[in-house]
């Protein structure tokens, strides 16, 4: 009977004393299973825990392992550690030994790809873990660190105030909001793409090249591009100017200006067009440089469009060579 | 009143602190997400949202230098409290729901991080691949983006540096010096992620390995120093380069201290250095292989010609007064300016420098109560205010704000100790709280406004939007090649 008890005793201990290891390997393990499943509902178990193996759980096992005795109680043990000193320990070696982890990776055959990264992370907090348990146990059940979860509760229990509980339930609640701030769907910057694209000489579209200078019997082309990254469906009109210039006191003023062509199109979220637009310098153009203007609107277009009042701009300079005289 | 019913008290003062933390964090929810590059993300949140939060900063500390007069375990409270508003401010950016926080430097490591990705391997050009890898590494375990994952980068150094801050002073200070240094643990506190910034908020963590070393003489901690001391010279070596000097400025020291030129025979901890120690190897033998860089070379190479001729045109002190002479601003406007951008330097600076003072006049009285820790860190504050003068007036090795920042943790690493032998020295207790409220609540107010770049220090939000990297995508798309 009595042995009985010494043996309950003697494994109640040792489960208590490898309880914050279990919890360790628990939590790898976890993190493993959520590698596998990549449904939505498990991606912030997955930010949690992941951020813990990397940042705590590896440094935690490397100190457990150095530090296999109690903690100090009161600074009376030289050489053991209070529990800050332990969680400083954890974050600060996990920072140090992952990356390194991750750098001894580049000089394998399989690189620093994610599978080999995540197993060489899991492998190395299990081992060491697994070392950390050996070592434990080979000390005196008096010695052994463990978790001191009895005491937690004893405070949770009978040793909280009021002020305790009040400090607690603001604490937990401003996590909570928090929290639920931070995983509000994002996406909320919402944007249209409207450019415009020239063909180069293999006929390919590109960004580049564009026609910079026409004669009056010349046309030339360029390609509006647009794109709906608002989220919702919207309705575009595109007014195409061509605007003249003089430089009053450094300002630029526009002395004419004429419609080329106006259009309008609807776009889904996330579709996109291209509409090929053609132009030639207008008749009044007397020789000199004009702006091609397109100006981007989403809702009525004013009746004197401006570079100022639509939602995108985009434009560009074109040359026209003087009338020769008397022509 | 007994010692009981203040500790109930300061810690009903906490909980109207983590009041405030609720409210910030409900303004938090209720404010939408950017939706598109806004200029300054101070002015993302109402006033009383950034008023809130330096209230419940204040409060952390109030509660924190309460705690040490009453001799109550309060400051844990305190602690959380600050560490917790800290966390807020931080991670900012993912509340705004920026899509990367950060531009040159940090998109750089952005695409460093993307050609390890792409290739599976570190390239040869690669200084900094610690960094890198971190950030990689909580990308493929969480399986978020790493330009999303870097953004928190600084905010996750910036908690650990307050908590290492906590148990550097918990190793070298008595438990009274210890308290009232912590309010100035958020002395490090980033929102850049960029490696010599995250090596930098490691400093105190080695700090604390290296003295736990020297107190437990433990082969386990020796070997934990030893493997930190790699891992932070792949970090950012210039971080090892200024280690090399802190260590260097512990062995004399030391030094001193065995011939009894300090004056500190009295408290002399226990541990004696021997050989030179493994850190100080391990730190030697990665600044030589750092050294090999050209590019440190030849920035060696211009050290010397701008030394050979001072007041060189590039130097921080000429850049400011060429802008200042050009543009004649407005003196209210300087002044705003420099309390944003250096108010939290000056302050610390000032306590270094009064500190450094009192050191001074103690080793000439021959007076004990200086340890070897605290003569070290006069010693350190010193020699890295005059390196940040150095490189103020000269164009250097690097900016004036490196050593500056290093300058600032010694001089917080010292504002305990100075506050604690004023409160000792003068008869009112209160006037020197009082000037410690004060003092906490400039810093706080400081740095709060300090730690984004805005309008208020002449710069602009580091924010990237979505539009900016889809644009320079189009762009990379459709350029003709």
């Amino acid at each position: 009977m009595a042995r009985d008890q010494r043996r309950d005793g003697r494994a109640r201990s040792t489960v208590i004393s490898l309880l914050d290891i279990a919890l360790v390997v628990g939590i790898a393990l976890v993190t493993y299973l959520c590698w596998q499943y990549t449904a939505g509902w498990a991606a912030p178990l997955r930010v949690g825990l992941g951020v813990a193996l990397v940042v705590v759980l590896p440094g935690y096992v490397v100190t457990a392992a150095m530090f296999p005795e109690r903690d100090r109680q009161g600074g009376s043990t030289p050489g053991a550690l209070s529990p800050l000193e332990r969680f400083t320990l954890s974050v600060g070696l996990s920072v140090i030994v992952v990356p390194l982890l991750l750098l001894f990776l580049n000089f394998t055959r399989w690189g620093i790809t994610p599978g080999p990264a995540r197993l060489s992370v899991l492998a190395f907090t299990l081992a060491v873990g697994a070392v950390a348990a050996v070592r434990r146990l080979r000390l005196p059940p008096t010695h052994r660190f463990a978790l001191p979860v009895g005491q937690w509760v004893r405070t949770a229990g009978s040793g909280a105030t009021r002020v305790d509980i009040v400090i607690g339930v603001l604490l937990v609640l401003s996590v909570a909001v928090a929290g639920s701030a931070l995983v509000q769907p994002g996406d909320s910057e919402t944007f249209t793409e409207f450019y415009l694209l020239s063909e180069n000489e293999s006929g390919a579209l590109v960004a580049d090249d564009y026609p910079s200078e026409r004669n009056r019997s010349e046309n030339g082309t360029v390609h509006v591009g647009l794109r709906n990254a608002e989220g919702h469906t919207m309705n575009y009109t595109v007014v195409v100017e061509v605007q003249e210039f003089r430089s009053v006191d450094g300002e630029r003023i526009v002395t004419s200006r004429t419609e080329l062509d106006r259009y309008r199109t609807e776009l889904q979220p996330g579709d996109s067009n291209r509409t090929e637009q053609q132009f030639s310098p207008p008749t009044w153009i007397e020789g000199g440089r004009f702006r091609l203007t397109f100006l981007l609107y989403t809702g009525s277009v004013a009746e004197n469009p401006r570079i100022d009042d639509a939602y995108r701009k985009s434009y560009i300079w074109v040359d026209v060579p003087a009338r020769e005289a008397g022509a | 009143m007994s010692a009981r019913t203040q500790g109930t008290d300061t810690r009903w003062i906490a909980a109207a602190g983590f009041g405030l933390l609720l409210v910030l964090t409900v303004i938090l929810a209720r404010t939408p997400a950017a939706t598109a590059y806004e200029i300054s993300i101070y002015e993302a949140y109402d006033w009383y949202f950034w008023a809130i939060a330096c209230a419940s900063l204040l409060v952390g500390n109030v509660v924190i230098v309460r705690s040490a007069a009453e001799e109550t375990t309060d400051w844990i409270y305190g602690l959380l409290l600050v560490a917790s508003v800290v966390g807020v401010l931080v991670f900012l950016p993912y509340f705004r729901g920026y899509e990367v926080f950060g531009r040159a430097d940090v998109l750089s490591h952005v695409g460093y991080i993307r050609d390890i990705q792409e290739t599976g391997a570190v390239g040869a050009g690669n200084i900094y691949p610690n960094f890198h890898l971190l950030v990689l590494g909580l990308g493929y375990v969480t399986g978020v983006e790493p330009s999303t994952i870097i953004m928190g980068i600084a905010g996750l150094g910036s908690l650990f540096s307050i908590v290492s801050f906590v148990a550097l002073v918990s190793a070298v200070f008595d438990r009274q010096r210890a308290l009232l240094s912590l309010p100035f643990a958020t002395v490090l506190v980033a929102a850049q992620s960029v490696p010599y910034v995250f090596s930098t908020l490691l400093v105190p963590f080695v700090l604390y390995l290296f003295v736990k070393e020297r107190q437990t003489r433990s082969l386990h901690v020796r070997a934990a120093l030893a493997v930190t001391l790699f891992g932070l010279v792949i970090y950012h070596p210039i971080t090892s380069l200024f280690l090399l000097f802190i260590f260097g400025v512990y062995g004399v020291a030391q030094f001193l201290s065995d011939r009894n030129l300090l004056g500190t025979a009295g408290d002399r901890p226990a541990d004696t250095v021997g050989a030179v120690p493994l850190s100080q190897l391990v730190v030697a033998v990665f600044a030589v292989w750092y050294l090999d860089f050209v590019a440190i070379v030849e920035r060696f190479g211009t050290v010397v010609e701008n030394l050979a001729a001072p007041g060189g045109v590039d130097s921080p002190v000429s850049t400011y007064s060429s802008t200042v002479s050009q543009y004649t601003p407005a003196l209210v406007d300087l002044v705003r300016i420099a309390l944003v951008r250096y108010g939290q330097s000056a302050i610390l600076l000032t306590i270094g420098g009064l500190s450094a003072l009192a050191f001074a006049g103690s080793v000439l009285r021959k007076r004990a109560g200086w340890d070897v820790y605290r003569s070290s860190f006069v010693g350190l504050f010193v020699l890295f205010t005059g390196l940040s003068g150095l490189f103020f007036v000269f164009d250097l090795l690097v900016g004036f704000g490196r050593p500056l920042l290093y300058a600032e943790l010694f001089g917080a690493l010292l504002a305990g100790s100075f506050f604690y032998a004023l409160a000792s020295r003068t008869e009112s207790r209160r006037t020197v709280h009082s000037a410690l409220y004060v003092t906490l609540a400039l810093l706080v107010v400081f740095s709060t406004f300090g730690l984004y770049a805005s309008p208020h220090s002449v710069d602009e939000n580091q924010q990237v939007t979505r539009a900016e990297l889809e644009g320079s995508e189009w762009y990379l798309e459709n350029r003709d090649e």
